[in-house]
């Protein structure tokens, strides 16, 4: 390594206005991550066109701002509000609301923010040191390849069922024929509607934005007289030495599954997290405990889908192979800035390379320093009032599912999606499966079919693939383990008479 | 509902003339006295929506006025290019029209076609490249379709996405040489181009730009390029032509109105982005982009897009897309 | 819960025999080893699977341990209330076009928070408002996103 081009090429990252990009990056990021409809990828693309007239570290700055503090953003709504901001903080939800509604909103938005930074700094770190190692793995990722990678994803289901796999299973089974709906992506035939809204497929972001968001307003008006008061307790901004302890292994665990999922091509943060969450789950002491509220979920989701933000750049600066959404938009940036993502990069540009490996820890820190500044203001939003709160968050909602593409068709489906999603909760079906299965269903069924084409119909070919081989047995490796817990936890529970479970 | 609003607005404006002293009395309509919404069918960071910002930016120079990107995306551009043709003939609204605008209407995905625009000016024109892994065996177009031949029903072609313009460029390319290949479509080019850098599939028929920094890398290599005239920036790859197969494919871009707009606002609008594509920092962003400027007045824009879209329409039928 | 449990095991079975019937009629393709019906297909099979089995599980079980289901009523006041609500959400949604975002919201808030029983006029009237400029000033500013304006249009 060339330290004196190190140091010649970080040194502008450091200077003063630069930190002030970067810090108004991940402002803006933190902010747009907790507005559910509102993705990192649009905040990255919105801002693009006013880094025209900037030079590239600074807009490189400011847009890995956006990248990193969107991911935790993203946790702000899941916590306070049971609504992912993002798509990738589905997984924190299943411990981050239960915590909120404990009083511990200001502990859940400490330990999502310590998690997300710990990740995100193990994703840049990889980045920095095994970029070249890691980018050719993800190129030996193929059709065959993502379909399993999929199937993997899928057997989470499972370990997010909560008490009754059958249930579990109908919501995922249900999710997965929700994402057949509309414009099939492999031979361009519309599939039980008609409609123009689905010719791109299910709308997601709207999808999820009923299912979690709109269902919780249907259920609050309701219950409105039965509900109570939620405070939030704050401790500190950042966890307690105890708390951080505990949810060592989770951090570091969820920090490295979300770099290496970060870094497939078409894998990204929502996938990490609920990989890293079901694994933090499997080799907990106290499994049962996951889905009550527990620090340890809400450390392996966050953690890992921050991880991915260092771990996805890894195939967009080496190979020119955007990680997932984010980064392609990020590709399309460092274009318009005149330079070309790609092996060429290491070799003509390394400065800027070693730039942006700074620019993204100092995006980190300022992500830190962000949301240890707006925890106590964010833990205020639990204590409003709900017959304010609730009004306010079905207008975010319906703004949310329509900004995506600025049409009514996505507010309308948000709509029905709400109420399908009131009706399911109502009656004790998961919605975590369905969001799972409208991420992975598209992407396992085309990448099948994909495979199924190009392999003239020999599925056993799948098996002569070690990374297919290496998934499938995750897969059935996982749902075993999975199903063995649940059996030990309803057993526990059983025993106990509690409801800890509930 | 709409007559109220309708007849709330002409009050507004009957009042506005009045308090505006009769500015608009008699010649031409003082144009534009207001912001300008340019709608991108397409999502906020992808190649059109930079390319029209740019493009926007330039033109709002010319016309001394703002001009607003709004992407309306969805339905595979279908939304967008409906909300052109639908927005008000004031000249306050136009928007950007791509290839899908020639490839929608015959997947009857779109009930409307070119005709139904008033079209402005021509942007871009990016044409195809048959592109293989740097290692493959054969080295031209020819070799290629020799290959082919040996080796029917072998050949996986990647393309973007279903019934898309490079999925009937590969099927123009199938069909002129004959060749028995199997078309693999991804979601969007990129994934096309890795999937071919990592060897799943074996070549893919997406414009120069978009497999320029895996062939910079030498991961791939570039057998012919389906143009009239070989690229400036990479002159050494030969065009189809050059190897003897009258093949020509392109995709595209332009700017169109919706019908029934003042002859003379079209006028100053056409002058203005005439003017702004030629505006130098327009064009150093889009090379930066790689994109291939092919500026075409209106005349001459609205006969390319009958002639493209007779052309599509015939490729699609031969490749069976459409019956 | 048994019951309850039965009506949706049920109606998931009715749901993906639809949904299996309807993939009969897709188009079939030439030279596709897989074509688009094929996974509709299973995954309309596997919902008819699981919900089979937790039918068969709710018969199975005895009244026992049986938990009271959430039931569904009209004569229930917050079921009342939720369809009040739904139909307050359908109906601003629906005028978002034709009124307008900044028509629409401040009356939506402002039904929604009576109906959810808040009576401080004052502090409705100007949540409803700040709350809507806020949203539209911030997707329109920062965001460069435009609500529809329904009939203010002509005059922005």
């Amino acid at each position: 390594m060339d330290f004196g081009l190190i140091f010649s090429s970080i040194a502008p990252v450091f200077a003063p206005e630069n930190i002030l990009f970067i810090l108004l990056g991940a402002t803006g990021g933190v902010l747009i991550g907790s507005i559910p409809g509102l993705t990192s990828t649009m905040g990255i693309a919105l801002l693009i066109p006013f880094t025209y007239g900037m030079t590239i570290i600074p807009s490189v700055g400011m847009l890995l701002g956006i990248f990193c503090g969107a991911m935790y953003g993203g946790s702000i709504a899941a916590i306070l509000i049971k609504t992912p901001g993002t798509p990738a903080a589905a997984a924190t939800l299943l411990d981050g609301y239960p915590m909120g509604q404990k009083g511990e909103a200001g502990r859940a938005l400490a330990i999502a923010l310590f998690s997300s930074f710990c990740g995100g700094m193990i994703g840049a770190l990889l980045m920095t040191f095994l970029s070249p190692f890691i980018s050719r793995m993800a190129l030996k990722f193929g059709p065959a390849e993502f379909f399993t990678l999929a199937v993997f994803g899928l057997s989470v289901i499972i370990s997010i069922s909560g008490k009754s796999l059958v249930k579990g299973l109908i919501s995922g089974f249900f999710g997965l024929l929700i994402a057949t709906l509309g414009m099939d992506k492999v031979s361009g035939y519309l599939r039980f509607t008609r409609l123009i809204g689905f010719y791109e497929g299910v709308p997601f972001i709207p999808g999820l934005i009923g299912l979690f968001a709109l269902s919780e307003v249907y259920a609050n008006i309701e219950n409105i007289l039965k509900s109570e008061k939620v405070t939030a307790k704050i401790s500190g901004v950042l966890p307690g030495w105890q708390d951080i302890k505990a949810i060592a292994r989770s951090v570091v665990t969820g920090g490295f599954i979300g770099s290496f999922i970060g870094a497939i091509p078409g894998a990204g943060g929502d996938i990490a997290a609920f990989v890293s969450y079901s694994e933090a789950k499997r080799s907990s002491k106290h499994p049962e405990k996951f889905g009550t509220g527990i620090p340890e979920g809400v450390a392996a989701a966050e953690a890992a889908n921050n991880g991915c933000t260092g771990g996805a750049m890894i195939p967009m600066l080496s190979l020119g192979v955007p990680g997932d959404s984010n980064t392609a938009v990020l590709m399309g940036a460092f274009i318009l800035q005149g330079f070309q993502p790609g092996p060429m990069m290491y070799v003509e540009h390394l400065d800027i390379i070693y730039a942006v490996f700074a620019s993204m820890m100092v995006a980190n820190f300022a992500m830190l320093i962000v949301g240890m500044c707006g925890v106590k203001l964010f833990a205020k939003v639990i204590s409003i009032e709900r017959k304010l709160l609730i009004p306010a968050i079905m207008v975010l909602s319906l703004v949310g599912s329509y900004a995506i593409n600025q049409n009514m068709f996505d507010v309308y489906f948000a709509l029905v999606m709400g109420g399908v999603g009131y009706l399911l909760q109502k009656y004790e079906f998961p919605l975590s499966p369905i969001l799972l299965a409208l991420i992975l269903g598209p992407m396992s069924e085309s990448n099948l079919r994909r495979f199924m084409q190009i392999d003239n119909g020999q599925f056993w070919r799948i098996f002569t693939k070690p990374i297919c081989v290496i998934f499938l047995v995750l897969a059935v490796a996982s749902m075993i383990v999975s199903v063995r817990n649940q059996r030990k936890i309803n057993k526990r529970v059983a025993r106990s008479g509690g409801d800890a479970a509930e | 509902m709409k007559k109220l609003s309708i007849a709330v607005l002409g009050l507004l404006l009957v009042s506005g003339v009045v308090f505006a002293g009769g500015k608009a009395e008699g010649g031409a309509p003082a144009y534009p006295t207001k912001g300008i919404t340019m709608i991108c069918p397409w999502a906020a960071g992808g190649g059109t929506d930079a390319i029209l910002r740019a493009l926007s930016a330039a033109a709002a120079k010319q016309l001394g006025q703002t001009i607003t990107v709004e992407n309306r995306t969805g339905g595979g551009g279908a939304i967008g290019h409906a909300a052109i043709k639908n927005a008000r003939p004031d000249g306050y609204t136009l928007g950007m029209v791509t290839f899908e605008l020639n490839s929608l209407p015959q997947q009857g995905l779109i009930d409307f076609t070119y005709a139904d625009y008033d079209p402005l000016i021509r942007v871009n024109a990016d044409a195809a490249t048959l592109t293989v892994k740097a290692d493959a065996p054969y080295n031209s177009v020819k070799e290629f379709v020799e290959y082919c031949k040996q080796n029917p029903g072998v050949v996986s072609i990647g393309n973007s996405a279903p019934g898309s313009v490079w999925h009937i460029g590969a099927g123009l390319l199938a069909n002129e040489t004959g060749i028995d290949v199997k078309h693999v479509p991804f979601e969007g080019a990129a994934p096309a181009v890795t999937a071919l850098a990592g060897g799943h599939i074996q070549a893919v028929s997406v414009s120069l730009a978009e497999v320029k920094s895996q062939l910079d890398a030498g991961n791939v290599k570039c057998l012919g390029i389906m143009d009239t005239k070989r690229s400036a920036l990479y002159p050494n790859i030969p065009t189809f032509i050059d190897q003897g197969y009258n093949i020509t494919y392109f995709t595209w871009r332009g700017l169109a109105l919706p019908k029934g707009i003042d002859p003379a606002i079209r006028e100053t609008l056409t002058k203005a982005f005439t003017a702004a594509m030629q505006d130098p920092e327009f064009v150093e962003q889009a090379k930066k982009m790689n994109l291939d400027l092919a500026f075409l007045p209106p005349a001459e824009f609205n006969a390319f897009l009958k002639e493209n879209f007779d052309a599509v329409t015939k490729t699609m039928k031969a490749i069976g897309l459409v019956n | 819960m048994k019951k309850a449990n039965i009506v949706c095991a049920v109606t998931g079975m009715i749901f993906s025999v639809v949904a299996f019937s309807m993939t009969l009629s897709f188009k079939q393709f030439q030279n596709v080893p897989v074509g688009p019906e094929f996974f509709p297909r299973y995954l309309a099979a596997g919902l008819f699977i699981c919900c089979l089995v937790l039918l068969i599980q709710q018969v199975r079980a005895g009244l026992k341990n049986d938990t009271p289901a959430p039931t569904i009523s009209l004569k229930d006041k917050g079921m009342q209330r939720l369809l009040a609500g739904a139909a307050i959400i359908v109906i601003y949604a629906l005028c978002w076009e034709p009124l307008g975002f900044i028509a629409a919201t401040p009356l939506a808030l402002f039904g929604l928070m009576f109906l959810l029983g808040l009576r401080r006029y004052p502090v409705m009237v100007i949540f409803s408002l700040a709350a809507m400029f806020v949203i539209f000033g911030a997707f329109r500013f920062f965001l460069g996103i435009d609500m529809p304006l329904g009939i203010l249009d002509s005059l922005l």
